[in-house]
Order: structure tokens, then C-alpha cells, then sequence
């Protein structure tokens, strides 16, 4: 069972060199479900699992999202809720830990894992979290009215294919909107990467313990929150697809003649295998310098060969695999990119990166396709997304290797606001800090046990190439961290595992204990540490839908902060802005203005055209303002206070969540 | 009864099932799983059929890579062509997904193993 189950889920038999070679026709192999199936012998390690999932389900009926604080969701989830975390991560230790560890039964804790960590908000929240999720649903929205896309709306139509996906969706699944898949996108993008994942690392290593740890880690400390509604989502899967594939089928094998040649072979003679790029320039150097004293070109020698040979001991072979196979694996990485390129900014460039660093390095033997990858960035950058360029050339040259402005814009800029986020903002700082030197002592252990892992180390480096091209809105390093997570979760389960033992010595199960449940409590406060603004109410989003039946097409909808949970329809047919991002506000001195110095300004940005104007204040805005200390406190509810008592202003509607103030225009049609 | 053609008869079957409904419009209760199901796992599956990898996380995830991949791209060229149809779209969908399973099981085994060979 075990091995076998194990060959069922990662493959692992056909890496075996003593097996026969797989062919493409062949015996075709009998459905294992009971591979994945626990043995009564097992089926303990199953309580544990039940246990969490009743204190789990029961702790969610005594949670009033109401009461809570700018410490987010664990200021108002039960300890019962954390008890639950604390069994099921206890579970996965013994489970993992165990002399055997059933697939069957570490898959069971982590699917569950992913429903209790992610799947919590939408069991205690009244609609879909985030305002971009309902602004990603009003771009879907779009897509199905006009069956087209508008590049000049703004950047999300320079790369639509995210949204015309789900667009398709929405209309052949019968669904009203995009929105009926937002709650459970988070479950959903989480449970999608666990394939990938465990095909991944099952590539890396053949040790069970290290692979589900991998997984378990990867899942504990995915805190950025990228997994909503949105092509981030879909393509970090992709991603993930992308170099799977590559290094299960196309890793480079290392020729068994690089370790039993007295001298260096002759690259130059036969076309394959081709030298990697430290040979290569060995014998570059070693035949244009001949006149160079023989002794240090023997240094050199001495020095690239050894080192190239160091970085490769250890390394996983490639899965054996027919021609046919190939082709098909390496046309759906193609297809995957492909459809990849018209869906997201960043995650293709990242992958450009990522693969380009594994082909130089030998790793894979793909040497084309990273050329293939560009000329598809390039196209669709200088065809489809040219509007957007046109528009943005400037500011994204701007930033190119401006790595000062890049990390004051993702780290600085975020260290602010209350004092209990304050302590959030650090606890994720901490809290990646504690992953990357867990990371770095998983590295040193593997090397030490003579495992290098270039390839997982290329994957946890390369993303960082990001950093000084562009501060991406301020999310660069927030993406980096989740494109580096698998490899970075790989070797922080190598600094307890970093290498296969029968059974795990006690400070091993201790290791491990800490690493499934510490972990879990911190990422409910890092990950949903800004609830307090990121949740909305079922009154705001009515509030909202009461906004567009008031407001005719044209109108100016003005909101008092970015967290509102509207655009989710007409997106084209207002113009929508936001007061914290209008210039004029801005460029006012709020702490020494009045409230009548801010209604004036506020009147301004509103009265500025021939159009009715509408002012949206929402309860949750008022809490990311103070959550992030975007204003000084109390600037909006005593903004408020001088709009409603003004002339200038009526409100239109108002309930538990929202107030509308619409701004009297004597020259405007149809005015209040 | 082999596990490829227990697959095989599930494609067929979800790829039919998910073409009525989505194409005729039916409001039936189970159309946005069925539809949504085949849409994630049906083009795929039916491409990792092609090959026999053994390989079952690595499989799934690239069944849906690609099923993902595929409905992104038919329909962005539909869309971009001036002829968006999300019918249109799925029809092309389900018939891609039959056209590679019956090609599978028509094609000759012999001829497939002689080009099969073991790298």
C-alpha cells in the first residue's frame, strides 16, 4: 500500500532505473481508489480530523463579525475555533509523523486545512470579501453585456482573458453574476494548487514526510490573501502547472560520464547533451586564453567543474517518458502560457523568469521555450495592451531599477495606521521572516546531506527579479513572497526533514507539532488582520444597488474610501472616483482643516462638471480609513456630520451600512 | 472494465450532459456543476488521456490546466473575432473533448507504440 500508493499520487516508480521503460501502449492500469483509502490500522489518525471539524463548525455560530476590532477576524473568533485549529494540526503531526504516513489520511487534514482556513469568512460574512472582487465581477459583467472588450476603460481590458473566462462561465453555468463564485474562490484557487504542489515536490524529493509537510506549510503561511476572485488566482496555478511539468519531464538528466571523466568532455564534439553554461564558458575561457599560464587555467578548471558537479549531486532525474508524451506535456505548458499572457501583468513575467533561470542553469532541457515565452509577452504587449502602454510607458520606465522607491512603496508605506494593526503589519513581517529562515536552514541542512536542490533554489530566487523592475501598486513583494512560497515551504519542511528516516526522532515530532499548529493561529491574524475594512455587510452592497437606481447613467459616484463593494455593474456608465485618491483632497492639510473646510473641498471635487453627482459613505470605509490611518481620526464621520447638516447636500438613502448625499446643482437636469 | 475507459466514459458522459443543458438553456438544478465541472475537467482530461502519465496529482492538475487554458482561449477568440458566444464557445469545447477521446480509442495501439518508444 505504501509504496504503491505513493507511485499512484507522485508517480514515483517510473523514476526507479531499475524498472522497465514506460511505453504509451500498454496494459492499462486498474482504478487504486483503495490506495487512498485508510486501513483500520490507520483510521485513529482519522478522529482527530473529526474532532477539529466539530469544534470548527460548532465555533462559528458564536461569532458576531459586528464586534470586531482592528486586530481583524481572531478579535472575534471563539477559542473553540482555535482548538479545532490546534487538534487538526496536531492530527497532521501524528498522521505525518506516523512510522507509515497514508496518503489517503494526510490528504483528509489538508483538504479540510484549506475549507477551515479559507473558507471561514464566507461562513461569517454576509457577501464576498474585498472591493476588488466586486469590481473584477462588474469588468465580468461588461464582458457578457457588450461581448467585447474596451481598452480604454482602464488596464484590466488590456488583459481580459481572467474575465472573459468567468464571463463565459457565468453564461453557460446559468448563473445571475460572477458573484455566486466569489465566496468560495479562495477554497477553490487553494484546493487547485494542491496538484501542482505535490506533483512538484514529489518531484523533488521521494521522502512522503517532506512532501506533505511541504504542502501543509505552503497552506499555513499563505497569508497575502491573492486568492480571490481574480487572474492572480488562476495564473499562480497556472504557474504552478508550468514548472511542475517542466521539471518532472524535462530536467535535464546529468550524464553519468560528468563524474567518471578524468578531464573535462568534449562539449564541443557532441551536440547532446550540451554543456551547461559553466562548462561551457570553461572551455571558452580555456581555449581563447591559451595563452593564459597553464596553471591557472587549471585553477579555473579546478574551480567551475567541481562547483557545477557540486550543485548537481542530489538532483531528481527527469520522469522517463516517450516522445508522445512530450509533445503533449510540453504543447499544454504552451496552451497554459498562452492563455496565461492575456490574463495578468505580472504572473507571465514571472514565469519568463523562472524558466529562463532553470534553462540557463541546465535544469530544464527546454532551451526554446523561454524564447517562445517572450515573443508571446512581446505580442501581446506591442498589439493588445498597446492602449495601456501608450498611456503608461513612461511611468513603468520610470521604475525600472528603482529598487529604494520599490521596497518604500511595498514595506513603508504599509507600516502605518492603528496601533493594533501596527502590530498585524509587524506580526507579517515576522511572520515571513520566520518562513525564510526556516527556509535557509533547510537549505544548509540538504546541502549538508549532500542534496542541493538548484532547481527548488532557482524557484525560491528567481521572482525576486520582480523587486527592481516595477513596485507593482506597492504588491511586489507581497507577489514575490507567494511565487517563491512552494519552494520556500519545501525547505522550511527540509529543516526538519532533510532526508528520508524510517521514523522521525523526538525533536523531529517535536519540530513538526509546532510547525502544523503555531503556524495556523498566525496566519488567521496575519492573513485576515484587515477584516475590519475588507468585509462587507449585506446593507452595503444594498446601499449600493440603491446608488445605481438613483444615479442616472453619467453620473459622478464618489466614494469616501476604497473599501466599497461596488463597480459590480454598469462599470463603463458612471464615472467613479474615489475622495481619498482625488488630488485636491490630497493636497489638503486635513489635520488643520475644519470639517466645513472638507465639505467645501468635497463640494468641489463633486461640482466640478454638468453632471449629477452622488457621495457614497459606507461603514466600511470609515474602518479601513482607521484600520490604515488613511485619515486622521474621526476626519470622516465629522465630514459626515457637516454634509448632512448642509444645504448643499441631501441624502437620497440611508440604512445600517450606507448613506448617499447626492449635491444640489441649481444648472444640472433632473437635480434634487 | 479499465480505469482509461472509466475515465473515458465519464468525459463523454459529463461533455454531453454539460453541452445539452448549457447549450439549450435549461434550467435544470445541477446545470452550473455540470457545466462548470465539464468546463474544468473535461477538455483536460481528455488531452492527459492522451498519454499515460501515472501519475495522478500531476494528471489532475494539468487536466485542469489545460481545460482552464483552453475555455480562456476559445473564448477570448471569440470575443476578439466579434462573434462572443459562451454557446458557441462550450459547443467548440465539447466537441474538442470528443474528437480527442474517440480519436484515442480509434487510433491504431500499434501505431501509437511504434512512435512510443521509451526515451
Amino acid at each position: 500500500m505504501d509504496r504503491s500508493s505513493h507511485d499512484v499520487i507522485f508517480g514515483g516508480r517510473a523514476q526507479r532505473r531499475d524498472r522497465p521503460r514506460v511505453r504509451l501502449i500498454q496494459r492499462p492500469a486498474r482504478v487504486k481508489l483503495a490506495h487512498l483509502a485508510p486501513a483500520p490500522a490507520t483510521a485513529l489518525t482519522v478522529v482527530p480530523l473529526l474532532i477539529a471539524a466539530a469544534l470548527w463548525g460548532t465555533s462559528l455560530q458564536q461569532v458576531d463579525v459586528g464586534r470586531m476590532n482592528d486586530l481583524g477576524l481572531v478579535s472575534v473568533l471563539p477559542a473553540r475555533f482555535f482548538l479545532g485549529l490546534g487538534v487538526l494540526g496536531a492530527g497532521f503531526a501524528w498522521s505525518v509523523t506516523r512510522r507509515q504516513p497514508r496518503h489517503g489520511v494526510l490528504l483528509l487534514y489538508l483538504a479540510l486545512l484549506i475549507v477551515m482556513l479559507y473558507g471561514t469568512p464566507r461562513l461569517i460574512e454576509d457577501v464576498p470579501r474585498f472591493a476588488v472582487t466586486w469590481r473584477h465581477v462588474g469588468i465580468t459583467d461588461y464582458v457578457v453585456r457588450h461581448g467585447s472588450v474596451d481598452p480604454d476603460i482602464d488596464a484590466y481590458f488590456s488583459w481580459p482573458g481572467f474575465f472573459i473566462l468567468l464571463g463565459f462561465l457565468t453564461k453557460v453555468a446559468g448563473l445571475h453574476s460572477a458573484i455566486e463564485l466569489a465566496g468560495w474562490a479562495p477554497v477553490f484557487f487553494n484546493a487547485l494548487c494542491l496538484t501542482p504542489l505535490l506533483g512538484l515536490v514529489g518531484w523533488a524529493t521521494r521522502d512522503r514526510r517532506l512532501v506533505w509537510l511541504t504542502a501543509w506549510i505552503f497552506f499555513s503561511w499563505n497569508w497575502i490573501g491573492q486568492d480571490y476572485l481574480s487572474p492572480q488566482a488562476l495564473c499562480f496555478f497556472a504557474y504552478l502547472v508550468i514548472v511542475m511539468v517542466l521539471l518532472r519531464w524535462f530536467a535535464t538528466p546529468v550524464p553519468i560520464r560528468w563524474f567518471a571523466a578524468p578531464e573535462p568532455p568534449r562539449w564541443f564534439a557532441t551536440p547532446e547533451p550540451r554543456a551547461p553554461v559553466a562548462h561551457r564558458l570553461a572551455t571558452w575561457v580555456r581555449r581563447r586564453h591559451a595563452h593564459v599560464p597553464a596553471a591557472v587555467r587549471g585553477g579555473l578548471r579546478r574551480v567551475v567543474r567541481p562547483l557545477h558537479l557540486w550543485a548537481r549531486v542530489g538532483e531528481p532525474r527527469p520522469r522517463e517518458s516517450t516522445p508522445a508524451q512530450r509533445v503533449v506535456l510540453m504543447a499544454s505548458v504552451i496552451v497554459v502560457f498562452a492563455a496565461m499572457v492575456p490574463s495578468h501583468q505580472l504572473t507571465p513575467f514571472v514565469v519568463v523568469a523562472s524558466v529562463t533561470a532553470l534553462v540557463v542553469s541546465r535544469r530544464v532541457d527546454s532551451r526554446g521555450l523561454p524564447t517562445l515565452m517572450i515573443l508571446l509577452c512581446a505580442a501581446w504587449l506591442a498589439f493588445m495592451a498597446v492602449a495601456y502602454l501608450a498611456g503608461h510607458l513612461a511611468a513603468l520606465a520610470g521604475n525600472v531599477g528603482d529598487v529604494q522607491g520599490s521596497l518604500g512603496a511595498n514595506v513603508s508605506s504599509r507600516v502605518a495606521g492603528s496601533s493594533m494593526h501596527m502590530a498585524i503589519v509587524y506580526g507579517r513581517l515576522l511572520f515571513t521572516a520566520v518562513l525564510w529562515s526556516l527556509a535557509v536552514i533547510g537549505v544548509v541542512r540538504r546541502w549538508r546531506r549532500g542534496r542541493r536542490d538548484t532547481a527548488m533554489l532557482l524557484l525560491a530566487s528567481a521572482p525576486f527579479i520582480a523587486v527592481p523592475s516595477q513596485p507593482y501598486g506597492g504588491e511586489i513583494l507581497l507577489r514575490v513572497f507567494l511565487f517563491t512560497l512552494p519552494a520556500m515551504a519545501f525547505f522550511a519542511a527540509a529543516a526538519v526533514y532533510p532526508s528520508a528516516r524510517r521514523r522521525p526522532g523526538p525533536g523531529a515530532v517535536l519540530a513538526t507539532l509546532l510547525l502544523c499548529t503555531v503556524p495556523l493561529g498566525a496566519l488567521m491574524a496575519t492573513r485576515y488582520g484587515n477584516e475590519r475594512g475588507d468585509a462587507f455587510s449585506s446593507a452595503e452592497v444594498q446601499g449600493v444597488a440603491k446608488l445605481y437606481e438613483l444615479a442616472p447613467h453619467g453620473s459622478l459616484l464618489l466614494a469616501a474610501g476604497d473599501s466599497t463593494p461596488w463597480k459590480w455593474a454598469h462599470y463603463e456608465q458612471y464615472r467613479y472616483q474615489v475622495l481619498t485618491h482625488s488630488p485636491e483632497w490630497q493636497l489638503t492639510d486635513l489635520a488643520a482643516s475644519t470639517p466645513a473646510q472638507l465639505r467645501a473641498v468635497v463640494e468641489r471635487i463633486m461640482g466640478g462638471g454638468q453632471r449629477r453627482s452622488f457621495l457614497l459613505i459606507t461603514a466600511s470605509q470609515q474602518a479601513d480609513d482607521e484600520l490604515l490611518g488613511t485619515l486622521p481620526a474621526q476626519t470622516l464621520p465629522r465630514l459626515e456630520a457637516s454634509i448632512a447638516s448642509s444645504p448643499r447636500f441631501v441624502l437620497r438613502f440611508g440604512n445600517s451600512g450606507t448613506r448617499i448625499y447626492e449635491l444640489r446643482q441649481a444648472n444640472v437636469r433632473g437635480g434634487p | 472494465v479499465t480505469r482509461r475507459t472509466v475515465i473515458d466514459v465519464a468525459v463523454v458522459a459529463l461533455a454531453l450532459a454539460a453541452g445539452f443543458v448549457g447549450v439549450l438553456d435549461l434550467g435544470v438544478p445541477l446545470r452550473s456543476v455540470l457545466v462548470i465541472s465539464f468546463v474544468l475537467f473535461g477538455p483536460g482530461t481528455a488531452v492527459v488521456q492522451l498519454i499515460d502519465l501515472r501519475d495522478l496529482a500531476a494528471a489532475v492538475a494539468i487536466a485542469v490546466a489545460v481545460s482552464i487554458a483552453l475555455a480562456t482561449l476559445i473564448a477570448s477568440a471569440t470575443l476578439y473575432a466579434g462573434i462572443w458566444s459562451p454557446r458557441l464557445t462550450l459547443i467548440v469545447l465539447v466537441l474538442a473533448t470528443l474528437a480527442l477521446i474517440g480519436a484515442r480509442r480509434l487510433a491504431r495501439p500499434a501505431l501509437l507504440a511504434s512512435h512510443g518508444g521509451a526515451a
